[in-house]
């Protein structure tokens, strides 16, 4: 336990001088393997077998999708097609931003490039229409995370890797709490939007409503292809993940946003960001193997049994933990590190794994907005060029509605696990 | 050199994403073909892209870090830049070595690929050491050519680089 201590330390510190995390975690590896006399040529087998293996396939592919999308403007068109239902409610603009969220969430598994997509569009048209900077930071920024927790989603793909959890029942599991969530942003944005007054969007004819919906038919094609792919029992979900990607490509096309010629560039993007992933991943495992080899987990199992907490204590003091590390680093960095070490006190507290997939993706979405490292605060301050200090007073309020839903689907599991097990059995 | 790399692995992406394709389509429409080798190529061409990437990320600083130390201490950000890159250096020279280690005994081994296709190991982890290898050279220049003063407060705003 000793040198597990002072790795983790290690690990922090040169972690906090700005070393990449692949390193880090590497090089954390690297001194428990020389503490221990392990062989190292075993690191660069984990490397080259595992960091590219059919298990993460559909992350690249999935990346590659959201690149697509991206580019493709497909964000405007979901946003036109949302506000031609909502525009008639008080703040429809804000409502609008959280339903295109959803949506562009079913396609892309990636919350930066939610916020980026709907941000870069919304966001104009709120101020347009005299939102407060800060509120309507807020709203883009937590609508944003919808992107990991509705599926398909990146992270749940590699807590896949590392627990052998089932990713299509985790991507089932993210349904309703990814609904539940959206429908909390909107039913503030609905009370804030009433009593600062905010306008409505301007009525639509007949004619508009239909063109808007029509055009937004083809976008809505994808995540038809992946969920029917994958739940029809037709592909696996790294096939659908390739499918999705055609399907990106064909709509993209369609759309006329992008052409041919674009696709190399799409495809090297989508690749190099994933790879930025894979190198975490990478490091990771180095770290997962001596994990493995140590028995340290066990070691852990024996500490939390004789500390003798119950399931919910545990997942209380889980989530309190998790949400310190999120101020300070990144989701992937809590899987990869944290999830190997307690996932036999997960398996022996009886605790579902899918339900803990879907808490521990909720407290990265947290994580994503609180200060001082939330990737999507810097995101949207460089959207929007507000000062920081402005990006995290517009992001509170919605911290405060995440937190809440964590707590309730902490401790309401029915909540997550009822569509995997309504679909799969138990 | 990036130029040239970044259409390498548009390549290679390419070529997984039809290879998988093709994979999906002659389970359905050609039973008789079972290719068994898609998924092996699409594994193996998205590996070299992806460990081809890493050079690139190098250079864009797009490999993720969190220096909180730099918005605690500004003025020694652009030192702390140093160091971190140093130790980034050491541990892709160390896989570098690895990675030749790795092909050498993939060598004495002649180990192949589970498919039809019978890939040399050797020839696919070839990739590693190459890559790891091309991550160090970029470390070096950025260490080397990086002027000191050009990169105070660099951090301070956006200390998540993605």
């Amino acid at each position: 336990m000793t040198e597990l201590v002072f790795a983790l330390v290690g690990f922090v510190v040169i972690m906090l001088l700005g070393v990449p995390l692949f390193a880090a975690i590497g090089m954390t590896a690297l001194a428990l393997f020389y503490v221990d006399d392990s062989p190292f040529v075993t690191l660069a087998q984990i490397m080259v077998e595992r960091v590219a293996s059919p298990g993460l396939i559909p992350v690249p592919f999935f990346v590659i999708t959201a690149v697509i999308m991206q580019r493709g403007g497909i964000a405007n068109i979901l946003i036109k097609a949302a506000e031609s239902w909502v525009g008639q409610l008080p703040g429809s603009a804000g409502i609008v931003c959280v339903i295109a969220a959803a949506f562009f969430a079913t396609i892309s598994g990636s919350s930066v490039a939610t916020a980026l997509a709907i941000g870069t569009v919304i966001l104009p048209i709120m101020m347009e229409r005299g939102y407060e900077r800060h509120f309507a930071i807020g709203v883009v920024s937590s609508s944003g995370t919808l992107g990991i927790l509705i599926p398909p989603s990146t992270a749940m793909i590699v807590y896949g890797l590392v627990t052998d959890a089932s990713v299509p029942r985790m991507f089932l599991a993210g349904f309703i709490p990814g609904l539940l969530q959206a429908s909390f942003i909107g039913a503030y944005i609905l009370w804030y939007a009433h009593k600062h007054n905010y306008p409505k969007s301007p009525v639509l004819s007949r004619s508009e409503f239909l063109s808007a919906n029509l055009n937004a038919l083809p976008a809505l094609v994808i995540p038809g292809v992946i969920f029917s792919s994958i739940y029809g029992g037709i592909a696996t979900v790294t096939e659908s993940a390739a499918l999705s990607v055609v399907a990106a490509m064909i709509v993209s096309l369609y759309y006329g946003k992008t052409r041919v010629g674009d696709l190399p560039s799409v495809f090297s993007e989508g690749i190099i960001s994933a790879a930025a992933i894979s190198f975490i991943v990478g490091g990771a495992l180095m770290f997962g193997q001596w994990v493995l080899q140590s028995g340290m987990p066990q070691k852990i199992v024996r500490e939390v049994i004789a500390l003798d907490l119950k399931a919910w204590q545990f997942l209380l003091a889980a989530n309190i933990v998790m949400l310190i590390l999120g101020m300070f680093f990144d989701g992937m960095v809590i899987t990869l590190v944290v999830v190997p070490l307690i996932l036999p006190v997960l398996i022996a507290l009886k605790i579902d794994l899918i339900h803990f997939a879907i808490i521990l993706v909720i407290n990265m979405e947290i994580g994503l907005l609180t200060p001082p490292f939330g990737l999507n605060l810097f995101t949207m301050k460089m959207i929007s060029h507000a000062p920081i200090e402005e990006v995290v007073k517009g992001v509170l309020p919605f911290i405060s509605i995440m937190f809440v839903l964590l707590m309730i689907i902490t401790y309401v599991p029915e909540i997550s696990l009822f569509l995997p097990n309504l679909v799969f059995g138990k | 050199m990036n130029k040239w790399i970044e259409q390498l692995i548009a390549i290679v992406g390419i070529g997984a994403l039809l290879a998988y394709c093709f994979g999906i389509v002659a389970r359905y429409a050609f039973t008789w073909l079972v290719p068994d080798w898609t998924e092996e190529v699409t594994v193996y061409a998205l590996l070299w892209g992806m460990l081809l990437a890493g050079g690139l990320l190098v250079d864009r600083e797009r490999h993720l870090s969190a220096g909180v130390m730099h918005l605690a201490a500004p003025r020694l950000a652009p030192y702390l830049d140093r160091i971190g890159l140093i130790i980034a250096l050491v541990f892709c020279l160390f896989l570098t070595w690895q990675g030749v280690e790795l092909v050498k005994l993939e060598l004495r081994l002649e180990e192949v690929s589970r498919s039809r296709l019978q890939i040399p190991l050797a020839y696919v982890y070839a990739i590693f050491p190459f890559a790891m290898g091309y991550m160090s050279y970029r470390y070096v220049i950025k260490i080397l050519f990086t002027p000191i003063q050009s990169q105070p407060g660099s951090h301070v705003e956006e200390p998540i680089r993605k």
